[in-house]
């Protein structure tokens, strides 16, 4: 039939060395986390000097009661969150009603406002002094209460950050074995029962992973909390740096940041471990909604039409209403357009970077199992909960030494002494990759675990490994996930503020920060063009992620 | 190892092209570091215009601006800080960022006890923290002391600004200067024991204060000014607080020339025009705030107030008692 | 002529002190000979496979391919992408963005010769036409098929097979199964292969070897594995088999149905042995008077299957063409005949091969 082929070009190859392979990509990866977790390693670096007296103050008079507040933030922000983006992933993948299709994207919309526009624009409307309030006064005489507090500041977080647990739980509602939820269906059990006793257990680690995401938001943020009088830690750093200008205990609060980032992380992955069993083969069937009727189908609707107005119409109707107030005219067109591209360049290149980096270590993750390698990289990603002040600040340290050493190199060699890194770029791409690394990680990590290990094997068998092994086979495969986090990266650094506003080079002014000059001087009206730009803008790549995530499961 | 050379690669070039594309400090301008971000383009626009001398902004919050400016060095391309409340300005001044200015145009158009004593910084435009009220349900017999405020009879009807909000820390620091720790904690408990309601806003409070939810509150004056100029109708009334004692409490926010200036001839004009009549006028229209230079006029609205006392302890002191005015607001639970 | 593949010795564990999923293994494979290895879940086999493909790395002992060391319990480590070795996976493991020739074409190096060889490949498994299609696209069957040839390809030094068809229909699987073989025949290559399938194992192997508990229990062509197993493992493990308890004479071996000669040279005389049966041994005749009985009856198409009870209450396999079928609670004689005598010490040793 066949003469013998050819062999191939070389024999087999020598036998080498056993630690070689395993060694660099542990190296490498171990680098690139170390270089990421400098301004956290900071922060530790800050115990160095105990603020004894600051600490016994903050202990007697403040401590319990903001560790306390926090807790009751994270704990109302996650299990909000997780509430309702869960109910909310259920409807959209087990039903069919009336405007199902439209919601299953739609849901995702209130991702693209900052938690700190919700936050003025729902202050601006349900406080006592705003419209509903008044109107109720006036008509029903009544006095409601205070929408201030812990209450406003998680409603407002809530429904900000529920789309993390949404997105990730409904693609796990969808992609369960459909013969699961079908088995559950014949014995008896139907709707909330199989809901229950199925398919959350399934969704298990997807619901968690988005609860901690929205979490590790709400105890980074300083805006929102500020805004509605609401004491957490972070808050507490800042009054602390502010207040008192002691920037070393402020750091140390701080670093305790890092360990509720740490313990949220642990949760994420804790639960995360066992997905295993849901790596099914593709192909298989997927989940067959069931279509509402009557009563259902109008209260299915409701919910959805409800949230959606509350989460997205309302606040974009009332940025409508006071740019329309504000009015428009040419100068404010051309510096706009100035602020679009700005914001959108400098979020562009954040994307890339930030991808880049997430890429390389979830793939030494991949390649090397060992923990040492799973610790720096989670490590390397807790920048997510420390808020984007302190990172900015942590970030300056090595910056500068980085700046002085490269000056006095090239001023030997009789170079220009002035280049600033400080001042540059640089700075604040290196903040935000720090501060987003967790994103990115997370992302090409749920990529990259669905492609079985048996690919890489059957890969290599044939011949292909190491480099030529990322190009033709993992990066194809991987296409959707890294647009997917490309995109939500987007989203997140164009809503970044404290550390854009710390490290930025003089003369770039991104949306965010023209919102921030606006509102610190209580300007509402004027903040509200660049709020709706800036949500505007958001929304382009959040609605192209959600198509991306939702075809990928074949 | 071979797959990541690439990647070092891109990261060493894209190090090299950013810091190339990094501002590199030309002549005859003066780089601003401010922490003001609201009124002052006009006086900056007109100072080109004069001079020729450009002037690059970089805005920001007081508290990052000052790491920033600490972290750069000697290589900060910073001329002038100009920032927002005298507890602040005391503080650059400590940090060793700002450098004394000897200046007799500045020392005759700056009023002493709103600058640096050791001319490190200087006051550029005021702002008073004063008692607002509704006058339909508040008279000003009823009105006289901060301190006052503490009355029981004011119980529930109170709208302050948090512990942490600046000006606050600053009012309560002068208090300590001037009546001590012990008198100003029992001012803040009377304040604490009428359970205030905390607002995150002064423009808030104002609202707060229209609508009925409280009758009396605490706040800059310039954000009443701004609301009036907006519609003059709003229902909200300014009382001088402490007219016949102290006077009224006073901040500034200021500006001094940064330790390695490189434009430091040109920063020194710069601050001398900024507290020129000529500028501080502008100022005073564009964001209702008080002139420091004596011969500048006040907005209309602002006129419309009369003339008042201001408490003229220097307002450095601001700064100098500002943690131990955290720690008291903190230790008798003023939130 | 060096054989294809030499394992020597070869051990590999998990864990701390854990136990050795593969414990002093040794295998010779001689060029373009085709190995079956079969054992239930956890014998080691498949780590086995992998330690051979370098998806492990041994504790003890040495692999070679070819003549060349890959893999020792010191530093010699030859990586998977350069030990020339074709795996087939459980899971086929096609890429799912590449077209099915593209796939084929793998592990191929560019250049004039890919498309030759891999339509050569495709026709060899018999999908010559579907090189356009994507993986999804196929069935299962074809999926499988795909991977073989795509294993193939390149002319691999040894193709290892890892429970390729436990995926497949079970109709599917006969026919694949003989694909795979004549194409394996057809490019003279050496495989080895790792199922559970016991009946695929005899089917497929020039020799089959038996493991468990990480170590070879016997290996030899299909037909000595199957009538002379030397453990109860193999025995019982290959095919149905019951066990008649026996007494060793000189003449043979005293049961309850009767002496069966030869008797076993090698167990001494007066042994109690257990002597293995297998269903197609068993002869039954109805008759009235006799002291068995039928208790049990399977149909199973071309046969049927049923339990008989002797008198000592000891219950033996019997199947019989099914034709002709005798009811449950006949009473039957029986008979053994046996072609090969295989018989155990009670006590429990494994006899030397």
């Amino acid at each position: 039939m066949s003469s013998r082929p050819r062999p191939r070009g070389s024999a087999i190859g020598s036998a080498t060395s056993r630690r070689r392979h395993a060694g660099g990509v542990t190296l490498a990866a171990g680098v690139i986390a170390a270089i990421v977790a400098l301004p956290l390693l900071a922060l530790l670096a800050a115990w160095r000097t105990p603020a004894v007296e600051i600490w016994t103050h903050l202990w007697r008079t403040q401590l319990p009661g903001v560790v306390g507040g926090t807790v009751a933030l994270l704990l109302g922000v996650g299990l909000g969150s997780i509430v309702l983006g869960t109910a909310l992933a259920w409807l959209v993948a087990a039903y069919r009603f009336p405007g199902s299709a439209i919601f299953e994207w739609a849901l995702v919309l209130p991702l693209a406002l900052p938690a700190y526009v919700m936050g003025f624009v729902l202050l601006g409307v349900f406080e006592f002094s705003g419209p509903l309030q008044s109107f109720v006064r006036r008509t029903a005489g009544w006095r409601l209460p205070d929408i201030r507090g812990w209450f406003g500041v998680t409603l407002t977080m809530t429904l900000v950050f529920y789309p993390y647990v949404y997105v990730l739980a409904r693609t796990a509602f969808q992609e369960q074995a459909a013969g699961l939820l079908d088995a559950a269906r014949s014995l008896g059990r139907s709707g909330p029962r199989a809901f229950l006793a199925i398919a959350i257990p399934l969704a298990r680690p997807a619901i968690v992973a988005g609860g901690a995401l929205a979490m590790m938001e709400a105890l980074a943020d300083l805006g929102t909390v500020s805004l509605f009088g609401h004491r957490t830690l972070t808050e507490t750093v800042y009054r602390t740096w502010a207040g008192m200008f002691d920037r070393i205990a402020a750091t140390q609060l701080a670093s305790l940041l890092l360990l509720g980032a740490f313990a949220l992380l642990t949760l994420e992955r804790a639960t995360r471990g066992q997905r295993g069993f849901l790596n099914r083969p593709r192909g298989e069937r997927r989940l067959a909604p069931l279509t509402l009727r009557g009563a259902r189908a109008v209260a299915a609707t409701s919910a959805c039409l409800g949230v959606l107005a509350v989460a997205f119409v309302l606040p974009v109707v009332q940025l409508l209403i006071w740019a329309w107030r504000r009015g428009l005219d040419a100068t404010h067109a051309e510096t706009f357009t100035r602020l679009l591209a700005g914001t959108a360049w400098l979020a562009g290149a954040a994307a890339v970077v930030i991808t880049c980096v997430g890429v390389a270590l979830a793939y030494a993750r991949r390649l090397d199992r060992s923990r040492l390698t799973h610790f720096t990289t989670e490590f390397a990603a807790m920048g997510y909960a420390v808020p984007g002040a302190v990172i900015a600040v942590g970030v300056l340290g090595p910056l500068t030494y980085l700046d002085r050493t490269v000056a006095a190199m090239l001023g030997a060699i009789g170079g220009p002494v002035d280049i600033l890194l400080t001042g540059s770029v640089v700075g604040i791409l290196f903040a935000y990759l720090v501060r987003f690394l967790a994103v990115a990680l997370q992302g090409v990590d749920a990529a990259l675990v669905r492609i079985p290990r048996s690919m890489d094997e059957a890969a290599r068998s044939l011949g292909v490994a190491g480099r030529r092994l990322l190009g033709r086979v993992h990066l194809p495969l991987l296409r959707g996930g890294i647009a997917a986090t490309l995109l939500l990266l987007w989203v997140e650094t164009m809503k970044e503020l404290p550390a854009t506003l710390l490290l930025r080079p003089i003369g770039l002014k991104t949306l965010a920060i023209e919102i921030w000059e606006r509102t610190s001087e209580s300007m509402w009206e004027e903040a509200a063009l660049p709020a709706l730009a800036l949500v505007l803008v958001g929304l382009v790549p959040l609605l192209i992620v959600t198509r991306l995530t939702r075809g990928s499961a074949t | 190892m071979r797959g990541y050379r690439w990647l070092t690669a891109l990261v060493i070039a894209g190090v090299a092209c950013a810091a190339l594309v990094s501002p590199l400090v030309a002549a005859d301008e003066v780089v601003v570091y401010s922490a003001r971000h609201y009124g002052q383009e006009p006086a900056f626009e007109a100072f080109t215009k004069q001079t020729g001398i450009a002037v690059r902004v970089l805005t920001g919050d007081a508290g990052p601006l000052l790491e920033r400016l600490k972290a750069e060095g000697d290589r900060s391309p910073a001329d002038v800080l100009l920032t927002v409340d005298a507890g602040n300005l005391w503080n650059a001044a400590r940090a060793g960022v700002l450098s004394p200015v000897t200046s007799t145009t500045l020392a005759s158009n700056v009023p002493a006890h709103l600058r640096d004593p050791e001319n490190k910084w200087f006051g550029l435009t005021m702002r008073a923290r004063t008692i607002m009220y509704n006058p339909k349900k508040v008279t000003p017999a009823e009105l006289s002391t901060y301190e006052a405020l503490g009355d029981p009879k004011w119980k529930g009807r109170l709208c302050l600004r948090s512990s942490g909000y600046i000006y606050n820390q600053s009012l309560v620091a002068t208090f300590i200067k001037r009546h001590g720790e012990p008198r100003t904690e029992d001012i803040v408990k009377g304040w604490v024991a009428n359970q205030p309601t905390i607002i995150s806003g002064d423009t808030k409070i104002l609202e707060a204060i229209a609508a009925g939810q409280c009758d009396v509150g605490l706040t800059n004056s310039y954000y009443l000014a701004r609301l009036l100029a907006k519609d003059p109708n709003f229902p909200v009334a300014l009382f001088w607080a402490n007219q016949p004692a102290t006077g009224t409490h006073v901040n500034v926010s200021g500006a001094g020339v940064t330790t390695h200036a490189r434009n430091r001839a040109s920063a020194i004009r710069f601050l001398e025009y900024l507290s020129s009549v000529e500028a501080q006028q502008m100022f005073a229209n564009t964001s209702m705030e008080f002139p420091v230079n004596p011969k500048a006029e006040t907005h209309p609205i602002v006129r419309g107030w009369g003339a008042f006392r201001q408490d003229d302890i220097n307002v450095a002191s601001a700064g100098e008692f500002q943690a131990a005015a955290t720690r008291l607001s903190d230790r008798v639970g003023y939130k | 002529m060096t054989p294809q593949l030499v394992i020597a010795h070869a051990g590999r564990a998990f864990g701390d002190g854990g136990y050795p999923a593969v414990d002093d293994l040794s295998l010779t494979v001689a060029r373009g000979e085709i190995v079956a290895l079969v054992g239930p879940s956890g014998c080691g086999k498949t780590t086995t496979l992998r330690l051979v493909a370098g998806f492990e790395r041994p504790d003890a002992g040495e692999i070679h391919i070819a003549g060349t060391l890959v893999a020792d319990a010191a530093r010699a480590f030859v990586p998977p992408e350069r030990r020339h070795v074709g795996v087939v996976f459980q899971d086929f493991a096609l890429f799912p963005h590449l077209t099915v020739g593209a796939n084929v074409g793998f592990g191929l190096p560019a250049g004039a010769q890919r498309m030759p060889r891999v339509r050569q490949m495709l026709d060899l498994v018999g999908l010559a036409d579907v090189a356009d299609r994507y993986p999804h696209q196929l069935s299962g069957g074809q999926q499988q098929r795909v991977a073989v040839a795509r294993a193939l390809a390149p002319a691999p030094a040894l193709l290892l097979f890892d429970e390729p068809f436990s995926n497949l229909d079970a109709d599917l699987r006969e026919q694949v199964r003989a694909v795979v073989q004549t194409a394996l025949r057809a490019t003279a290559t050496t495989a080895l292969f790792v199922t559970h399938d016991q009946e695929e194992a005899l089917e497929l192997g020039d020799r089959v070897g038996v493991m468990t508990r990480g170590r070879i229990e016997q290996i030899g062509a299909p037909d000595e594995v199957y009538h002379q197993p030397t453990s109860r493992f193999v025995a019982e493990f290959l095919g149905a088999a019951a066990f008649l308890p026996g007494v060793v004479t000189a003449s043979g071996i005293a049961t309850e149905l009767g002496p069966i000669v030869p008797r076993v040279p090698h167990i001494a005389i007066g042994t109690e042995v257990d002597v293995l049966v297998r269903p197609d041994d068993v002869m039954i005749t109805p008759a009235r008077d006799a002291g068995a009985v039928l208790v049990d009856r399977i149909f199973r198409g071309s046969e049927v299957r049923y339990t008989v009870q002797l008198p000592s209450g000891l219950m033996l396999p019997c199947s019989q063409p099914s034709a002709t079928t005798v009811p449950v609670g006949t009473r039957v004689r029986v008979a053994i005949d046996l072609h090969h005598v295989v018989a155990f010490p009670r006590s429990g040793a494994t006899l030397r091969p």
